[in-house]
């Protein structure tokens, strides 16, 4: 799966999770641009694309996102590690 | 020395005169020279745990970034400074209820008390170095090598009292950066400095006499007494915190620094969640970044009860950190239990809102957030818990003697001054919603800008209370 795809799936996510249909995201979107993204959503967020895509994020990785592309890159890391040791 | 002192006023006098004839070269010894010198006027022993603190972080930077497994030194950092901070801030704390509970048992503690005064900032400057560590430790910032700078970062003396609570990723680059004499950034440091003197000296000191003497025997008062004493301790708490915070915004500013913004207006919150992102800033971020943050997320399957397990094992530590004695940790836990209730009912609250016209619902919501705001400060106020009990079953009793308002630390002019004072704070707060309040000043005309300097120097000079010899949140 390429990372734009991994992106427009993520971005279908955050629809659901923040009840908006408007919501186009990219790899430089952050907590900032969208106003319901609090901590709450935030962490329900993480478990929701956890779950979607069947992956598990180290907590110094979720530390680590700056934005929604590094989270797509670390999902897309996870999912080729997967494909290559299933 | 505190920053409503003359000493102060004499001292960055001179301090800022000789900082910007001196080549930028050399300034950050000045600024380490100069903040030493001021540390000194507050506890001249607490200087030799400061600066082993400093030298142990140095080398410990260092070595967490050269680490392979960085968990190992970053662990030995933590137990080093959180162990300082338990040693100098709370083992008597515990040594005295370790006491109390022998005592039941009839035997005598064999422990021995520490004798030595709590270092000024140490809780500051301990929670600087642990973040430092840690933001090492994930990589967002490189250890700092010149020990020279890094010294100067802990001791710059605007924040070593009493914050903000820095990020060395903020504030160690502009060490580097040259700042040249700016006549507008001057102004505007200056103008942010006398803000926060208003703030201290004319609502904070002048509310403290009431709010002294009515805590100084809260068993004594009940009804609106006690409900008047609680509201003006929100305020002075406010004013006199904010009003330290401006001073050392304003002072780094003259100098050309850029500290993290400690206060956003907030009285205005709707919500407790709100009011902690407004409050101290500094700190409720250091908390976000580096407690919350993770425990939420290690117990992110726990859904909704994940996030009430972090946020009550933070306030708890928040409330612990404020202060030695269960008023404090009882502060923490109140809140704890406030930011919970909002993360487990937010949906029902949001459906509740959407069936109530927006204006009511806000004024509901900012009414029922200021007055918790109101009772978990001066609940945590009262000396001990039997004080606390007596505040909170007398909060709505009708007081049994007769007592004149007006008697109990200020008399009516100096009652009316001080809401006075409170209400012309919240003004100016309302205009800052708006943009920079000194920005608009700036824009205005000479006449109407010295009109509005001279207006606050005056209301320092004629209705300042001085003499007072600290600020509230230098204890913590």
């Amino acid at each position: 799966m390429e990372t734009t795809d991994i992106l427009n799936e993520v971005n279908t996510i955050f629809k659901r999770i923040f009840e908006n249909d408007a919501i186009v995201i990219n790899p430089e979107t952050v907590a900032d641009d969208i106003d319901e993204w609090d901590s709450l959503n935030h962490t329900i967020m993480i478990v929701e694309v956890e779950t979607h895509f069947g992956v598990k994020f180290k907590l110094k990785e979720i530390m680590g996102f700056k934005n929604v592309g590094d989270m797509c890159r670390i999902v897309k890391i996870k999912l080729d590690e997967k494909k290559l040791n299933p | 020395m505190v920053f409503n002192s003359f000493n102060f006023l004499l001292f960055f006098s001179l301090f800022v005169a000789v900082y910007f004839l001196l080549n930028h070269k050399y300034r950050w010894m000045l600024l380490l020279t100069g903040s030493i010198v001021f540390y000194t006027f507050f506890n001249v022993y607490g200087i030799f745990l400061f600066t082993g603190v400093i030298i142990f972080n140095y080398f410990s930077g260092i070595a967490i970034e050269k680490a392979t497994n960085k968990n190992i030194p970053l662990v030995l950092s933590c137990i080093f400074n959180i162990g300082c901070l338990f040693l100098f801030k709370y083992f008597n704390f515990f040594n005295t209820n370790l006491t109390e509970v022998l005592k039941i048992i009839g035997v005598n503690n064999p422990v021995p008390f520490f004798n030595f005064i709590m270092p000024v900032g140490i809780s500051y400057y301990i929670f600087q170095a642990i973040g430092y560590n840690l933001d090492v430790s994930r990589e967002m910032q490189s250890a700092e090598k010149h020990f020279g700078i890094f010294a100067t970062y802990f001791f710059f003396f605007p924040k070593i009292a009493q914050g903000p609570v820095e990020r060395t990723r903020n504030l160690i680059p502009q060490f580097y950066e040259k700042h040249d004499f700016d006549y507008s950034r001057v102004v505007s440091g200056l103008q942010l400095m006398t803000w926060g003197l208003f703030k201290k000296v004319v609502i904070a000191d002048r509310l403290a006499l009431f709010v002294n003497h009515v805590y100084g025997h809260t068993t004594s008062y009940s009804g609106y007494i006690l409900i008047i004493a609680g509201i003006f301790y929100t305020f002075q708490l406010y004013a006199d915190f904010s009003g330290y915070t401006d001073i050392a915004l304003g002072a780094a500013e003259i100098l050309g620094f850029k500290m993290i913004k400690n206060f956003d207006r907030p009285f205005s919150s709707k919500s407790v969640t709100e009011f902690w992102k407004r409050w101290h800033i500094s700190f409720s971020t250091w908390l976000m970044e580096y407690l919350y943050n993770p425990l939420s997320m290690v117990k992110r399957n726990w859904g909704k009860w994940g996030m009430v397990y972090a946020i009550m094992i933070t306030f708890t530590i928040s409330g612990v950190w404020h202060g030695v004695g269960w008023m404090f940790l009882f502060w923490g836990v109140i809140n704890g239990i406030a930011l919970s209730y909002e993360v487990l009912t937010v949906k029902f609250r949001k459906k509740l809102f959407k069936k109530i016209p927006v204006a009511l619902n806000k004024h509901i919501s900012w009414s029922i957030t200021f007055l918790f705001l109101c009772f978990s400060f001066s609940f945590s106020r009262n000396n001990n818990l039997s004080e606390g009990f007596h505040f909170i079953t007398h909060l709505f009793k009708n007081p049994t003697t007769q007592v004149d308002l007006f008697n109990l630390g200020l008399d009516p002019l100096n009652f009316i001054v001080g809401v006075a004072a409170i209400i012309f704070m919240e003004i100016v707060q309302y205009y800052q919603s708006k943009g920079s309040v000194r920005e608009m000043i700036s824009g205005k005309p000479m006449m109407v800008r010295w009109s509005i300097y001279c207006f606050i120097i005056l209301a320092i000079l004629n209705f300042g209370i001085f003499g007072t010899n600290s600020f509230i949140y230098i204890q913590f």
